[in-house]
């Protein structure tokens, strides 16, 4: 299997049959180039490799893009992919909760309402 | 064992200097965050591990892989973080994160 094709299954497999296809039908001229370099090296590549199960990437995808700011798009799609991957609503929440320490409150109280939003979306109970 | 051996690292490292910040690292932070009980410290350290890489925090990050060796990653998990985390983070920021655990891991095996 080539590195694409690897790269297709493991994505589908985080965020859903079929997402791969949609993420690239949703990027236009070069865009499509840095979708398929993104599913093919990032997840054809990397999260094929050994080492780290998927639970524990996207426990490090969230807390980075937390850290980094800005990236509310990729926090609810990494929200929606740790759920996919064994994270409960709650893990999920105490992840951003512990960067508190580390990036100060602007940027752990953005993604907390990153958050509540996606699970909102789905229907997910967050003031149990 | 020495009156030193007991204090915690933030107090050998900047106890008499910053007495506020020191008991806020100690009370609050792994006191209280770090204990909280939804997540065991495992996870805690990968969490944190993975915050300093993307934040390019390279002169904390030197004590948290070894903190994080001690909640039970291995040095194989950590180099992964590393790695994972340079299509995110970028790789600047990976490759100063892997010369830090390069020393870390170099020295302490």
């Amino acid at each position: 299997m080539d590195r694409l094709e690897r790269g297709r299954e493991r994505y589908n497999e985080v965020y859903g049959d079929g997402a791969a296809d949609r993420l690239l039908a949703s990027l236009r001229g070069v865009g499509k180039e840095l979708g398929r370099y993104g599913i093919e090296f990032n997840y054809g590549d990397i999260y094929s490799r050994p080492g780290l199960d998927l639970r524990e990437r996207q426990i490090a995808t969230i807390s980075s893009l937390v850290t980094l700011g800005n990236c509310e798009r990729q926090l609810a799609g990494h929200i929606k992919a740790a759920l996919n991957v064994g994270l409960s609503a709650r893990q999920i929440l105490e992840v951003i909760v512990h960067c508190v320490q580390y990036i100060g409150f602007p940027r752990t109280l953005n993604a907390v309402a990153v958050a509540t939003s996606t699970f909102d979306e789905l229907g997910i109970d967050v003031d149990e | 064992m020495t009156e030193k051996a007991n204090l915690t690292p933030a107090q050998r490292a900047i106890g008499g200097f910053a007495p506020k910040l020191v008991s806020l690292t100690d009370d609050v932070l792994f006191g209280d965050v770090w204990e909280r009980a939804e997540l065991p410290k495992r996870d805690r350290s990968l969490i944190t591990v993975a915050a300093l890489i993307a934040g390019g925090n390279t002169e904390q990050l030197r004590n948290h892989l070894r903190l994080a060796q001690q909640n039970g990653l291995t040095e194989t998990e950590l180099k992964e973080v590393i790695i994972h985390l340079a299509f995110y983070a970028g790789w600047p920021r990976a490759m100063s994160a892997m010369n830090v655990a390069k020393t870390v891991f170099i020295t302490e095996d």
